[in-house]
């Protein structure tokens, strides 16, 4: 209380506005509580502090991740402009800070985050604007008036235990923020004033200081100097190209403190990017006469501008020749893929152009070509085609046709992990009748493949070099990555941002070639140079250049291998990748071919993705392991015999799982991820189960057996929430006995929702601990969960039945209190989830008749659609299911379409229509739908219904694939029944099916699909006639046996 | 030399009696204690204010007592109707003369070895099929017949002469009347103790009903309580106050019937 009036005191007698509120000045404990999430401890304590007293919260990330949050109901309304403050100190490794503001609902949050704090046990005072602030998450986006709690959190970064403490919270009014941009005067002379008349015709000669006063003090993210003839049409002499130049700033016009030390570039537009800065007067000096130059204009850039480190580069692009900038530091969209090892952390990326990446995060070395006459040739001005080598291995190729040069580049990755490189081969042939000289420009430059609208988790955009480094044919960035050139080189240049871009200088006659040994130091770490090969192409002739990048490390001398040793990598690697892609024999004929090439990459892309043994469906904004996408990828990876790689992935997750049965949504390197989403657990028994069913390695999951039960009684004890006498009113039926809202589906994130993707992950869950039971002979525990599996199963059931009477639906709605429509989702009530009997068919079919008449819609372009996320992938499979071959083609055959590029066999989690603007699409190739697409090709030629225990086969092979001839052949699917094999090929009058393999029959029978576009006239099987049923298929009494359809 | 062994003795099983009983009462005084005070440290025995908050909030918020009920039903069922097919069918393998008497008997006594959650699936299964699953019957009816039950009948029925049997034949008594009239009261101790047996087992079941039943308002007892561990993980008192609700009931029924229990468990190995 002492304190509070204290704080009052000194906010009057300090002139603070009379609005200041003190919210809380942590004189007690009351009121606040410490609310750590699962795996997380935290505790709180009242201390002294250097102002009176201060909470201190103890937290310890035990499972690596999570949060601790500190919170307490407090109630204020929010000004028009505002300005949060508090005191905070803590002893602890970097965290991510966030301060949230709640509303009375306690569903619509907004907040500020800090990401990894860097904390130095010292009090330090965060001051939060109303900009700071934004809307996180709830039902109601928009502005924050009025709210009824505030919460302090702590999330793991770098994880650890440790204490922070808080003091002396504060709401304060501010006044409006003033217009945008700010309008500079000339402090003294006149002269200057051209210099920010908007007028970008009329300029400064910088003669002596330019001062200049903003009236009062502004916020702004950087400063734009455009010099003589950066514009067009801007007149009086050339860009002063290294010209010294200080830029210094002041509140008082007194004190000045330097902003920039530096040097004009050559291009003749000097942007200088500083977030959050903030002054009343700027003062701009050139020490030395800058000639004829004349400082056009000088321009405030917004503080968002300033937030953006791509901002510089983008600004750039628009005064550059098209090409000198990689496409997607132009806003354009950007096409690339993955190369690397399996299991290793580092992959590069490769893009469409035919840049890699050195790294996650890091620089890139690009392409160009300098002709004859010194004109360089970027990506924009030439042809280009892609490919992969054999057409699915991840050793991806670009070409650039250009009429005077062909240039291929390929690359793929050999090694270890943790000890891996990129080879990259650079062929640049002469299509002229004449030889000539070209030369070949590898460009190391500060940019990652990943563009920057790939902003979550390693944001894409601008990388760093700050130091390069030559050696000779070894070229050092910052000293932790380089490129060595298995080719001699014949020259380097470099460049720092103070003298340009290394693009710009490649023809220029001016473009000195350096020596061999040099250092050069970039402030902004934004260097860039390139080793350049000179090529005498003969007529028709090619040259070859070679150069190595480790993924992992800095490159040594001892990286340098020949061309023979070079050639031996490429081949082994290659030999290697075939092994690991073709245990599944799946060969289509005709244009079905493209099909199991697609599956053959991504299975390559999954191996790539993954780090170590954690499956991740991505490399870059995805490079986390959910057990989601994880268990789903190892059902697909069992298919295609990669056992032994499953049994690694539970052997890694499981010591994740938290001590009350409660699976991780997702384990990243800091640990365990507690947010709900209750699919988890459903998930971590159907991997368990799915990996016994289809390897009958009982004891290689035998150890996880105690697990799971726990794994199952924190699932039931889930389903026991909703199963008590307040969910069975009649306004809440729908939601009785389901599993509690969560947000595994993210179009539920900003409400929790009852998802039925969930549910019927319980179910399988459920019915795959009482099969694990079976195996592991315990009876208690299958008797338990049989009882639960039919209580659920009831509960399930009725509840989609209401919910669609509740929402006057006639589908499975996506969950139970929206009863959205979500074909995609709903497609896991076919597989895994087997719910057939638990959902009326109807329904389901109703489901997937509306998803096809979208789907057609879309098809034909009466249905608007901007984007998709192409886990729709997975109705291929659900058609086939549903008996609906023709549907599961056409929905095939649209999807292949869009593979981006087709050529590399991929999807990102996100298409786009347009195909030219940069939008957030992910992560490219994102292997959780390249794993939905492979479980799904593979239901077309054969899959297994749970639901009737079948076996069915062919149920969504085209006949087209046979229209010159060929043979279907799927050898070694593992299934719960042991390995089939099955062939299909056209005969001359209809279709011949072999079906091989199998150590036992299923209980529901093995059932043969005709091929045929119409009924076949005789069936028959081992040469007995025997009769179809009347969707055409036939039942075998045994296998193996060979059946006919003859018309 | 014997008083000082026979103190060591004494004071060893004082000591074990201890161990024995502490949990026993700190559960006791526990569910008497404020909310968190189970949890300070070091550990408190005593409550400092004894309170009833516990047991309120059991009967009343959470509704106990309806569980508690359920319990009694399905104790009180199946002892009963236990009781009296076991009896006979105990007397009948001890006493009754049927073709194949002997090998069905020793084929239930082998049945013997077989766990109790092998039959646990096929039983769900059955009483699926007779729509009793989350019913009370549903519960009860596993307990209905014991082979157990039966044996240990049969073996303290063979020891009634089979003149007693025959002179009451002769006097005209029809079999029913012989097993209700003459049987009965001799196997009374054996009863009261098998009877005690069933309603502990009963009572303190918790697979079986947890199995059979899905709604939280026909929980027995222990289900529920089971139940409430998962929600009220950190209200240590208020779960010590579901085990001693759960616990005093068949203690003192074990207590009050002590004297017959011990005498039917003896009789059982005796020979006349």
């Amino acid at each position: 209380m002492r304190k509070a009036l204290l704080l009052l005191v000194l906010a009057v007698w300090s002139g603070t506005p009379a609005t200041a509120r003190t919210l809380d000045a942590f004189d007690s404990l009351e009121g606040w509580q410490a609310q750590p999430a699962s795996g997380v401890l935290a505790t709180l304590a009242l201390e002294k502090s250097d102002r009176g007293s201060a909470v201190r919260m103890d937290f310890d990330f035990q499972k690596g991740g999570g949060y601790a949050v500190l919170r307490k109901a407090i109630s204020a309304d929010v000004p028009a402009n505002y300005e949060f403050t508090f005191r905070m100190r803590a002893l602890a490794k970097p965290n991510h800070v966030e301060f949230k503001v709640v509303d009375a609902s306690g569903e619509n949050v907004w907040w500020s985050v800090q990401r990894d704090h860097m904390f130095d046990g010292e009090w330090e005072t965060i001051r939060i604007k109303k900009r700071h602030v934004s809307f996180a998450w709830g039902p109601l986006p928009g502005e924050l008036q009025r709210f009824a709690a505030l919460e302090f959190a702590i999330t793991a970064g770098q994880g650890g235990s440790g204490s922070v403490w808080f003091d002396e919270l504060t709401l304060d009014s501010l006044p409006p923020p003033p217009p945008w941009p700010p309008i500079a005067r000339v402090v003294g002379s006149a002269a200057g004033g051209t210099a920010v008349d908007g007028d970008a015709a009329t300029g400064w000669r910088p003669k002596g200081p330019l001062t200049l006063d903003l009236g009062s003090r502004r916020e702004f993210g950087g400063l734009a100097l455009t010099w003589s003839s950066a514009r067009a049409g801007a007149a009086g002499g050339v860009p002063p190209r290294g010209l010294d130049l200080s830029i210094e700033l002041s509140d008082d016009g007194r004190a000045w403190r330097t902003y920039r030390a530096t040097r004009t570039s050559d291009l003749g537009l000097d942007l200088f990017r500083s977030p959050e800065t903030e002054a009343r007067f700027v003062r701009v000096s050139a020490p030395r006469s800058a000639g004829n130059a004349r400082l056009m204009e000088l321009e405030f850039r917004s503080l968002a501008w300033g937030a953006s480190p791509d901002s510089i580069w983008r600004e750039h692009g628009a005064h550059r020749r098209r090409g000198e900038l990689p496409r997607a530091m132009l806003g354009e969209r950007s096409r690339w893929t993955i190369v690397g090892v399996d299991r290793a952390r580092e992959e590069s990326l490769f893009s469409e152009d035919g840049a890699f990446e050195v790294g996650k995060g890091e620089w890139s070395l690009e392409p160009f070509i300098v002709l004859d006459d010194r004109s360089v040739v970027t990506w924009a001005e030439v042809e280009r085609d892609l490919g992969l080598r054999d057409g699915d291995l991840p050793m991806p190729w670009v070409r650039w046709r250009h009429p005077k040069f062909e240039l291929t580049t390929s690359v793929f990755a050999e090694g270890a992990p943790g000890r891996s490189s990129i080879l990259a081969r650079y062929v640049v042939r002469n299509p002229l009748p004449h030889s000539q000289r070209v030369t070949l420009a590898l460009a190391l430059r500060p940019f990652q493949v990943n563009p920057p609208a790939q902003f979550l988790n390693a944001p894409g955009g601008v990388a760093r070099i700050g130091r390069l480094e030559r050696q000779g044919d070894l070229v050092l960035a910052d000293g932790v990555r380089g490129v060595i050139g298995l080719t001699p080189a014949d020259g380097f240049v470099a460049r720092t941002s103070a003298t340009g871009d290394v693009v710009a200088a490649l023809g220029s006659r001016r473009a000195a070639k350096l020596p061999d040994r040099l250092t050069l130091t970039d402030a902004d770490a934004l260097a860039s140079g390139a080793l350049l090969y000179e090529l005498e192409l003969p007529a028709g002739g090619e040259r070859e250049v070679l150069v190595r990048v480790p993924l992992d490390r800095a490159p040594e001398l001892s990286d340098r291998i020949g061309a023979d040793e070079f050639a031996a990598h490429e081949s082994a690697v290659r030999a290697l990748w075939r092994e690991r892609l073709d245990r599944l024999t799946l060969e289509i004929p005709g244009d079905g071919a493209e099909l199991a090439s697609v599956v053959r990459s991504q299975l390559a892309y999954l191996l790539i993705n993954r780090d170590g043994a954690a499956i991740q469906p991505g490399s870059r904004s995805y490079e986390r392991s959910w057990i989601r996408d994880g268990s789903l990828s190892c059902s697909a990876l069992l298919m295609l015999g990669h056992g032994e790689d499953v049994l690694d992935y539970i052997r890694w997750f499981t010591p994740y799982l938290y001590a009350d049965g409660k699976v991780p949504c997702c384990v990243d390197h800091r640990g365990s991820d507690p947010v709900p989403e209750h699919d988890s657990n459903g998930q971590y028994l159907f991997l368990l189960a799915e990996y016994l069913r289809r390897t009958g390695d009982h004891a290689g999951v035998e150890p996880f057996w105690p697990t799971a039960r726990g794994v199952a009684h924190y699932l039931d004890s889930l389903r026991l929430q909703r199963r008590t006498a307040e969910w069975r009113t009649p306004e809440r039926a729908h939601f009785f006995g389901l599993l509690p809202p969560s947000i595994s589906h993210e179009g539920y994130s900003a409400k929790p929702m009852h998802s039925y993707w969930d549910d019927l992950f319980a179910l399988r869950g459920f019915r795959d601990v009482i099969e694990l039971a079976s195996a592991f002979r315990d009876p208690a525990t299958e008797a338990r969960y049989t009882a639960v599996l039919d209580t659920f199963s009831r509960d399930l059931g009725a509840s989609i039945e209401a919910a669609m009477r509740v929402h006057a639906i006639d589908y499975v709605p996506g969950c139970a209190d929206l009863g959205d429509f979500d074909a995609t989702s709903t497609t896991i009530a076919l597989t895994p989830a087997a719910a057939a009997g638990v959902i009326r068919d109807e329904a389901l079919r109703a489901t997937f008749e509306r998803y096809w008449a979208f789907f057609e819609r879309r098809r034909i372009g009466t249905e608007p659609w901007e984007a998709f996320t192409p886990y729709e992938v997975r109705v291929i499979g659900a058609m086939a299911r549903l008996g609906w071959r023709e549907r599961a083609l056409a929905l095939t055959e649209w999807f292949l379409a869009r593979r981006d590029p087709p050529q590399w066999n991929q999807w990102a989690e996100v298409v786009h229509r347009d195909s030219v603007a940069q939008r957030f699409i992910g992560d490219l190739p994102h292997t959780w739908v390249g794993s939905d697409f492979v479980r799904s090709v593979l239901d077309l030629v054969a899959f297994e219904d749970d639901a009737t225990d079948r076996l069915v086969i062919g149920a969504g092979v085209s006949p087209a694939w046979f229209a010159r001839g060929g043979l279907l052949r799927l050898h070694g699917l593992p299934t719960r029944w042991g390995r089939l094999e099955t062939e299909t090929e056209a005969t001359g009058a209809g279709f011949e099916v072999r079906v091989r393999g199998l150590d036992a029959l299923p209980r529901g029978g093995v059932f043969v699909c005709d091929p045929g576009v119409e009924r076949a006239r005789e069936v028959r099987v081992d040469g007995r006639v025997v009769q179809a049923d009347e969707a055409g298929r036939v039942h075998l009494a045994r296998v193996p046996a060979t059946i006919s359809f003859q018309r | 030399m014997r008083a000082p062994r026979a103190l060591l003795l004494h004071a060893a099983l004082v000591a074990g009696a201890i161990l024995t009983l502490t949990p026993l009462l700190w559960m006791l005084s526990a569910s008497f204690m404020a909310p968190g005070e189970a949890n300070q440290a070091p550990p408190r025995f005593l409550p400092a204010v004894p309170t009833l908050e516990h047991y309120r909030a059991l009967f009343v918020r959470l509704d106990l007592a309806r569980n508690f009920g359920n319990s009694l039903i399905v104790a009180t069922l199946g002892t009963t109707i236990g009781l009296v097919l076991n009896a006979m069918a105990g007397y009948a393998f001890a006493k009754l003369r049927f073709p194949g008497r002997e090998g069905l008997f020793r084929a239930l006594v082998a049945a013997l070895v077989i766990p109790a959650q092998v039959g646990m699936l096929p039983l769900f299964l059955l009483l699926q099929q007779m729509g009793l699953v989350n019913t009370l019957w549903g519960v009860a009816l596993p307990s209905f017949a014991s082979i157990f039950g039966i044996f240990l009948v049969r073996q303290f029925a063979m020891a009634i002469p089979d003149d007693l049997i025959d002179a009451a034949r002769i006097d005209g008594a029809s079999e029913g009347r012989i097993f209700w009239t003459l049987v009965l009261p001799i196997l009374a101790p054996v009863l009261v103790t098998l009877g005690l047996f069933t309603f502990l087992a009963s009572w303190n079941d918790f697979m079986w009903p947890l199995i059979i039943l899905s709604d939280s308002s026909r929980y027995t007892l222990p289900v529920a309580l089971a139940n409430l561990v998962g929600e009220h993980v950190q209200d240590t008192e208020l779960m010590m106050a579901g085990a001693v609700l759960t616990v005093m009931p068949v203690l003192v029924l074990f207590l009050a019937l002590q004297r017959f229990y011990t005498r039917g468990i003896l009789a059982g190995s005796l020979k006349d």
